[in-house]
Parts: C-alpha cells; sequence; structure tokens
C-alpha cells in the first residue's frame, strides 16, 4: 500500500459505520501477511487521531485469534464512542489528565523501553478499551477507577500481543509485500515503499548496553529458546519488544518461570498443579536474597544504620523477591521485609530484614493479609 | 465526624471494607488502586519513606475537590467502613448509613501518596 493508500484507509475507517469498520480491519489483518501487517500498522499509526488506535486493532486482527478479535472489536467501539464524546472542537475526547497520568505512571515500569510514540499507541487503545468498558455500565470515562484502568491495559497489551524480536528480524526482509523500512516521513505520496522491514515498536536512545544487561539478554534468549524448543506455539514466544530492548530481572525472571511451566507441561502436569507448584510466594525468603541483616523486633522502627545497610543489600542484589535492583519507592529506598512477616510470626521468632521493592512488598502485604484471614477462620 | 490520622502502614498499602472483611482485589505490580465489590487496595507512602495522613469522613466534610482516583460502590452490611492494614490493624472506622456505600478516594498523587482522602456517602 501506499502512503496515500493507507491516508485513504484512515479517513474511510473514521466515517464507516463501527460494524463495517470492524469487518474492513479485520479483512484487512486476514489479506495480508504478518510482515506487512508490521510494517503497515506503523504508518496508519501516524495518520493521526484515533489512527494509532486503529493500528492496534489491526495488529489484534492479525493474531487471528478469537480473544484478540474480541478485544480489537472493542477498541474500535471505544473509538467510536471517544470520537462522538468530542466537544470543544477536539476530534477526540481523551480520558482527562488524571487518566493519562495514572496510564503513564502504570505503564512507566513495563513499558519503558517504548518510545512515546508507541506508547501513545497503546494509551490510545487502552482509552479505547477504558471508555468502552465504562460506558456499558453506564460510567463516564473521565473518571478513573484503577480497577477497570488496570482491566483496559491487560486487554490492550494482551490485543497488541503478536509482535516479536524475531518475527520482524528473520521474515520480514523476505516478505514479498510492498512495504518499505524508510521512515513513513520520507516517503512521498503515490511511491511504492521497497523491501525489508521496520519494527512497528522502536526504543529511544542509543547508549552502550552494560554487562549486566547482556548478561540478561543472553539468560533472556537462552530460556525463550529453550521454551521454543519445548513448545514452539507458547504465547510467551510473541510479544511486544523494540529491536534493542533490554530484559529488566522481572522479564527474566518471568521467562524462566514460563520455561519451569513448560517443562512441567511436557512432563504431564496439568496447569492447575502447575499454578500451585510454581507460585512463587511473598511468604518466605525470596530467591534473590542475598545479604540480610538481624531485625532488632518486628516493629518497624528502623533507624539509619538499619535503612543504609537494607539499601546496600539491595543496591548489591535486588530485591529478595524478584531480583529488581530498581525499589520502585519514591526516595529510592528499599522496603525492610521482616522474614518471617511479623504478622505471621506470632511466637516472636527471630527475624531477619531483606531489602524489596515495593510492588512485592505490596504483593505480599495482600498474601499476609489474606493468610491471616486464613488463621482466623480456623 | 470526619478523622484524620498519620500513620506508617507496613507493606504500602491499606484495604478498606466492611468490619467483617471482604473479598481482596488481585494487582500486578506496583499498586496504586484495585477494588472487589467488597474491597479496595490502596497503594501509599512505604512506611521507611515516611508517614501518610488519611482522612476517612462523609464525603461532604471531606470532598478536597477534584477528580477522584477512585468512585464506586462498597458493600457495607454492617453499615460501617474500616480502613486497616494489611496486619489487619484498624486505622480508622465511620459508620455508613446504608449496605452499600459510594466510596471516594483522592490523593496527593498516584504512586505512593502521603496524603489520602476517603469520602463515602
Amino acid at each position: 500500500m501506499t502512503k496515500k493508500e493507507i491516508a485513504e484507509l484512515k479517513t474511510t475507517l473514521d466515517t464507516a459505520p463501527l460494524a463495517s469498520k470492524q469487518t474492513m480491519l479485520r479483512n484487512l489483518a486476514n489479506g495480508l501477511t504478518g510482515g506487512a501487517i508490521a510494517r503497515l500498522a506503523p504508518v496508519l499509526a501516524s495518520e493521526g487521531p484515533l489512527a494509532d488506535g486503529y493500528a492496534l486493532a489491526l495488529a489484534a486482527y492479525a493474531a487471528k485469534r478469537p480473544e484478540q478479535n474480541t478485544i480489537a472489536d472493542r477498541i474500535l467501539d471505544g473509538l467510536d464512542r471517544m470520537k462522538a464524546a468530542g466537544e470543544g472542537g477536539r476530534p477526540v475526547a481523551d480520558t482527562g489528565p488524571a487518566w493519562r497520568q495514572a496510564f503513564d505512571e502504570k505503564t512507566a515500569a513495563t513499558l519503558a523501553s517504548l518510545d512515546e510514540e508507541n506508547a501513545a499507541g497503546l494509551r490510545t487503545a487502552t482509552a479505547a478499551l477504558y471508555t468502552q468498558s465504562m460506558a456499558l455500565k453506564g460510567r463516564a470515562g473521565t473518571i478513573l477507577d484503577g480497577h477497570e484502568l488496570d482491566s483496559a491495559i491487560r486487554d490492550s497489551t494482551r490485543g497488541a500481543d503478536m509482535v516479536s524480536i524475531g518475527f520482524d528480524q528473520d521474515h520480514a526482509a523476505n516478505d514479498e509485500t510492498v512495504m518499505s523500512d524508510a521512515s513513513p516521513d520520507s516517503v512521498e505520496d503515490g511511491q511504492q515503499y521497497a523491501q525489508a522491514g521496520r519494527p512497528p515498536w522502536r526504543r529511544l536512545g542509543g547508549r552502550p548496553i552494560t554487562p549486566m544487561e547482556e548478561m540478561r539478554v543472553s539468560n533472556f534468549r537462552s530460556h525463550l529458546d529453550a521454551i521454543r524448543e519445548l513448545e514452539p506455539n507458547n504465547r510467551q514466544l510473541s510479544y511486544i519488544a523494540p529491536r534493542d530492548w533490554v530484559p529488566n530481572e522481572r522479564d527474566v525472571a518471568r521467562i524462566h518461570e514460563e520455561l519451569l511451566r513448560a517443562r512441567q507441561r511436557r512432563a504431564g502436569v496439568n496447569d492447575s498443579q502447575i499454578g500451585e507448584t510454581t507460585r512463587e510466594s511473598t511468604l518466605g525468603v525470596g530467591k534473590y536474597a542475598g545479604e540480610s541483616i538481624p531485625a532488632r523486633s518486628g516493629k518497624r522502627n528502623f533507624n539509619e544504620a538499619e535503612r543504609e545497610r537494607n539499601n546496600h543489600n539491595g543496591d548489591e542484589t535486588g530485591c529478595h523477591t524478584c531480583g529488581t535492583s530498581n525499589p520502585g519507592s519514591i526516595l529510592g529506598n528499599f522496603a525492610l521485609d521482616h522474614q518471617p512477616p511479623t504478622a505471621l510470626n506470632p511466637s516472636g521468632g527471630l527475624q531477619r530484614l531483606y531489602p524489596q521493592c515495593i510492588s512485592c512488598s505490596q504483593r505480599q502485604g495482600g498474601e499476609v493479609l489474606k493468610q491471616l484471614r486464613l488463621e482466623q477462620k480456623k | 465526624m470526619a478523622e484524620t490520622v498519620k500513620a506508617a502502614p507496613p507493606y504500602c498499602l491499606v484495604f478498606i471494607s466492611d468490619p467483617n472483611g471482604g473479598e481482596l482485589p488481585a494487582w500486578t505490580g506496583e499498586l496504586f488502586v484495585a477494588s472487589t465489590e467488597t474491597c479496595i487496595a490502596l497503594g501509599c507512602m512505604m512506611d521507611s519513606d515516611g508517614d501518610t495522613e488519611f482522612t476517612l469522613g462523609q464525603r461532604s466534610e471531606v470532598d478536597p475537590g477534584g477528580i477522584p482516583v477512585f468512585e464506586g460502590k462498597l458493600k457495607t452490611p454492617s453499615f460501617s467502613v474500616v480502613l486497616y492494614s494489611a496486619e489487619d490493624k484498624t486505622i480508622l472506622k465511620v459508620p455508613a448509613s446504608q449496605d452499600e456505600t459510594i466510596v471516594r478516594v483522592w490523593t496527593n498523587r498516584l504512586r505512593q501518596p502521603d496524603r489520602v482522602i476517603i469520602g463515602i456517602e
């Protein structure tokens, strides 16, 4: 498709009724190869308001899975609702500054490697899903509901879950479809695109990779290779990632857990049993634990020396539960995690303090409360 | 009558529900706010970073204006709403007039706020 044809496609989509829009994009996704869609999507996304949402819906349809189709249908429905709600000359009603801030902050950690252009695409799709879901419940999209936002983010990232690193590099160059790896901006109207692919998701910045990052990339890839050997169709093999993306410790841990699950499935363990055997509880000392310090008591009256020592331990070996070196707290301090947790240590047994990131600390809080309630019921 | 208290809850999170508890929400990654019909979980300041100031009261008394970070209905069969820590220790408690209460939450920032206002009606 030429740039002009893509612009016309966008205009047609803008004016088409919802059902036609859904049919058009679904047919387009069915008719084009994966490589062509991977190159069409970013060009379409650059066509202005709503277009990045169309692009993500197209990518979701291209996965050719029922649940992806449903998400794509919902994105288009939400985009229509946003457009209809536009006010004051704005072409698209937004979900409000609090919503955008919440979205950016929630996705900052997981999507830090995406540039603004791609984050904007995901934001539009998420806003559309959020608007659609809120509208079905009779609620305004300008109200920020964290639970709904979590669901929308989860669905929009799942909707886009069809682009893999290997896919672009290995297949796009051999694709017969007429598209280009040149920047869309440099293509004149009517010009045909050349061969070779451009990844749909890019990363800003070009600083050299550090040895630690190199190790993570190596581990991540070797886990992926091992999963691919066991389960060629494993969904974890397909995800949004720019070409030079570097996984963080949590990504490596996540893919390692998936590898363990894949091995268990190969060994004949069913999915419900796998959940029980591989789920990482926060109620014990984590597998990334390094140095710890003795706790003076179960109280949380930590002194400066204990905080400093705990931060030092966190800098050395990361969160004892997930391994991340980023504590995630406002002041950059690691949480001082009593092990065993104080609330589950009624006898007052000896405890030690381990560094923990805020996400794992909060998860532990939920698990502690759940455990307390279970014990109260006994 | 609204009440305000400064506290440093462990695990940088608090819960809001009927005193008889509720179904805990699930979340992934850092928590801002998550909810079920019977329980709301909120992130707050990490205790080693400092205290968080919590206010709980009728919306008419505490509404600071602006868009709340959370708005939703909470089942309150005991006709009261309690704010408590992950160690199940009550921080604040107020009576509710119905068995279903509209809860709104305002915070001074989305990530690890140190000022949390909870209005009910």
